[in-house]
């Protein structure tokens, strides 16, 4: 390797950005062999001078010449990597391999197929895209958390050998999600990955939950039903998603216009890349967004999109035969959101479906203009993946724009919206619902002497993790509704309910709420009503220790 | 910037199991030395033991702990011999440290319920032992829930696995596999990633900080390979072409 050193025309850009981490691109010559190819000249002078912190690096074959990656990571001083190949060559066992060699985590390397997405179009359309993918790519490998041991995963088979009677063959590392016990509500209740889990891979314990990697698939289902964001799995977090996609469409990076956002899953992502060699191409304005699988994506990361500037959102779904069962979810999620916006008066075919055909090119259509909203804003985008109410704020501005009924109120079971419906005379103000909220949709006000329930429906995700805890709910007394309803979502936050504070005979410290006292009463019945007098009466200091209550 | 690479990268057509079990085997047993404390001796056999390894630098990048491993293999410099700091480092991260935590390297400072007695963990432990047919020494300075000799125990069920694979002793192939996942499992992959990652916060040694990482992100590792082993072996023992024997000594184990 050190023979070799001399031949680098170090044209690259050793630069210094503040906090943001250096980044080395590594690009396959072969990409300007493909027709009509792509022009590396131009593609590396843009990123060398206007993606800061960056530096670009040539290859005639990244596999072939084993050091390549480490010399390039060595040149450039950079921790990041995003490798710009044709399809076929990114072999991920040895860009693994040769990933660990140079010192980087191999889950942090970005590999951008660009010979699908970019070098088999047009000359400049060619080069827009190459742009427009890199700079996202090199946006998502800076936010990349990195991996922990417990998120690696081997793939691996054994074979029988006659030299060795069994022999291993690793083909790759892949990353699963992790728990985050210090986030995870399990012990209190919480089943939501559990239950969207296809593979049963997330169990109940005795003191929780655990993930049991060898069953799990990777599909990230979990990581998005999770309203706590205790689903750890970088690579696929919600934050690089979203600052993948903003940089795609950030309008200064090249020029392509219009621009639309199509998320593949990676069998479809598969199938693209075999219609891709075959010469037909989708149209050249939708940027390919690859997730491990649609079911994933929650209907709001639709809706933002739109918001982020994309005229329209396509999503590529593998077939019928989805390994995690998740074609008719997507399907109800597109049909939630398109029938959102007709309500809102938009067109609905700015999100739609795109399956494949065997027989023809995709042409999938993408609207030439974005949508129009009062007060876009592309600087929210990193804030969004936390906090739904930027999501309601954006709703509201396109109803607003295009003069959707100040009543609307729409309910769908893929909505990712939700109103929460409390009936006052069964609620015991017991408050464990508003314990298990993971955004404080539902909070509660104490000021001594009564307890106040509060609902805020621009904060409430629909998750449902209220329902499954109160107490009360097989009465019917807490629904979720999964409704859009403009004027629950303008009105912020509302009482849902009020109960009275009993106060300590003895000391005068507010007891527990009067609806939970009584429930406690009814439930502990005549036999023990002496018992029943003391807690209703006393708090729980003045009660004293078991002796007192026997 | 044009980069040509040198040498072309083969990809390996797999390995023997032994292979496996024999590189496990001197990781585990450099992990365990290294938790020791640091005696020049001990210190010169630990750069020589880990450098030995390098032989297998081909297999060894392929797996997911390479990176931490070749922090470790920098760390062992020879000048580490005269780091005068290095026993001070170790007194205060283990064994005693007046201004902040001390990392116990004991399973039962980690494993042990409040109110058990940690001789309860401990004889569980020496069970564990007994069940691969060792027994503690009774010179051992060590207690039996130490790292070092927990670490040890997996070098030496490591060893007896690549023994009988090459032996072709399926059954005790199998048996020490089995073994090495129940340990794995039920005692020390459930302690160490706590001490390691305790190690990591509390030191700023370059040895030590490569070694509990090493030690955290190897002992991860080779529980999941375990449990796949385990599972692809009882697919392969289940299909019609196993060999007789191996399919004998697969399916009499639950796997």
């Amino acid at each position: 390797m050190a023979g070799r050193r001399p031949e680098l025309n170090a044209s690259g850009r050793q630069s210094a950005h503040g906090a943001l981490p250096e980044v080395a691109i590594v690009l396959s010559q072969q990409l300007a062999c493909l027709r009509p190819g792509l022009d590396l000249t131009a593609l590396h002078h843009w990123c060398a001078t206007q993606l800061p912190g960056v530096t670009v690096f040539l290859t005639p074959s990244l596999i072939k010449d084993s050091g390549t990656i480490e010399h390039a990571m060595t040149m450039s001083h950079a921790k990041r990597l995003v490798l710009g190949l044709v399809s076929g060559e990114d072999a991920t066992r040895e860009v693994q391999i040769l990933a660990r060699k140079a010192g980087l985590d191999p889950f942090g390397v970005h590999v951008v197929d660009l010979g699908v997405h970019a070098a088999r179009y047009p000359h400049q359309v060619a080069l827009e895209r190459a742009k427009l993918l890199l700079a996202a790519a090199v946006a998502k490998v800076r936010a990349y958390p990195g991996s922990k041991p417990e998120h690696v995963k081997a793939t691996l088979s054994v074979t029988k050998d006659r030299r060795a009677v069994f022999t291993l063959a690793l083909h790759e590392y892949r990353t699963a999600p992790a728990i985050l016990y210090e986030r995870c509500t399990a012990p209190q209740g919480c089943r939501l990955c559990v239950d969207v889990c296809p593979r049963q891979a997330i169990r109940v314990t005795a003191t929780g939950i655990e993930l049991d990697k060898g069953d799990c698939e990777s599909c990230g289902l979990c990581v998005t039903a999770c309203a706590w964001d205790a689903m750890d799995w970088p690579g696929y977090s919600q934050e690089e998603l979203n600052v993948f996609i903003t940089t795609l469409l950030q309008p200064h990076l090249a020029e392509l216009t219009p621009r639309g956002i199509l998320f593949f899953c990676q069998r479809s992502a598969k199938a693209m890349e075999q219609l891709a060699q075959r010469g037909w191409l989708y149209p050249e304005g939708w940027l390919p967004v690859i997730v491990p699988c649609i079911g994933m994506l929650s209907p709001r990361l639709f809706l933002r999109c739109l918001r982020w500037g994309a005229t329209g959102v396509g999503i590529v779904p593998c077939d019928d035969s989805c390994p995690f069962g998740q074609s008719s979810a997507i399907a109800d999620r597109v049909s939630f959101c398109r029938r959102l916006l007709e309500l809102l008066h938009v067109a609905p075919d700015r999100i739609a479906l795109h399956p494949f055909t065997e027989t023809e090119a995709p042409s999938w259509p993408l609207p030439s203009e974005p949508i129009r909203f009062l007060n876009q804003n592309h600087d929210t985008a990193q804030r969004s993946a936390h906090d739904p109410r930027l999501d309601v704020e954006a709703l509201l501005a396109l109803a607003e724009a295009h003069g959707a009924p100040a009543d609307l109120a729409f309910s769908h079971p893929a909505s990712p919206f939700g109103v929460i419906e409390l009936r006052p005379d069964g609620c015991t103000a017991c408050q464990a619902c508003v314990s298990v909220c993971p955004t404080g949709a539902l909070a509660s006000l104490e000021d001594g002497s009564e307890v106040a329930l509060s609902f805020d429906a621009t904060q409430c995700v629909a998750c449902g993790a209220c329902v499954s805890r109160c107490p009360e709910a097989e009465h019917g007394v807490l629904c979720l509704h999964r409704t859009v309803d403009l004027r629950r979502l303008r009105a912020g936050r509302t009482v849902l309910c009020r109960d009275q504070t009993p106060r300590c005979q003895a000391c005068g410290a507010p007891i527990a709420p009067a609806g939970m006292l009584s429930r406690i009463a009814d439930l502990l019945g005549l036999e023990f009503a002496p018992l029943a007098a003391t807690i209703t009466r006393y708090c729980a200091r003045c009660r004293g220790g078991p002796g007192t209550l026997s | 910037m044009v980069v040509k690479g040198s040498a072309s990268h083969a990809r390996p057509s797999g390995w023997g199991l032994e292979e496996l079990a024999r590189l496990r085997t001197g990781v585990y047993g450099v992990l365990s030395m290294a938790f020791l404390p640091p005696e020049a001796h001990r210190l010169r056999l630990l750069g020589d033991f880990a450098r030995s390894l390098e032989r297998q630098a081909a297999m060894l990048a392929e797996l997911a702990f390479y990176g931490p491993w070749r922090e470790l293999l920098t760390a062992l410099t020879p000048s580490l011999l005269r780091d005068a700091h290095l026993p001070e480092e170790y007194v205060r991260v283990f064994c005693r440290n007046p201004d902040g935590p001390v990392c116990f390297p004991y399973a039962s400072a980690y494993l042990t319920a409040s109110g058990d007695a940690p001789g309860l963990l401990i004889a569980e432990v020496v069970r564990y032992y007994a069940t691969a047919g060792l027994d503690i020494a009774p010179d051992a300075h060590e207690s039996p829930d130490h790292v070092s000799v927990e670490l040890e125990f997996m070098a030496h069920l490591c060893a007896t696995e690549a023994e009988a694979w090459e032996a072709r002793a399926f059954d005790v192939a199998l048996h020490a596999l089995g073994q090495e996942g129940d340990f794995l499992h039920y005692h020390l992959g459930q302690w160490l990633s706590t001490f390691a990652r305790a190690v990591g916060r509390v030191t700023t040694h370059p040895l030590y900080r490569a070694v509990s990482e090493t030690a955290d992100v190897f002992v991860h590792h080779d529980r999941d390979l375990v449990d796949q082993l385990l599972r692809q072996l009882s697919q392969s023992a289940s299909s019609p072409a196993a060999d007789s024997s191996a399919q004998r000594a697969l399916t009499s184990r639950e796997v």
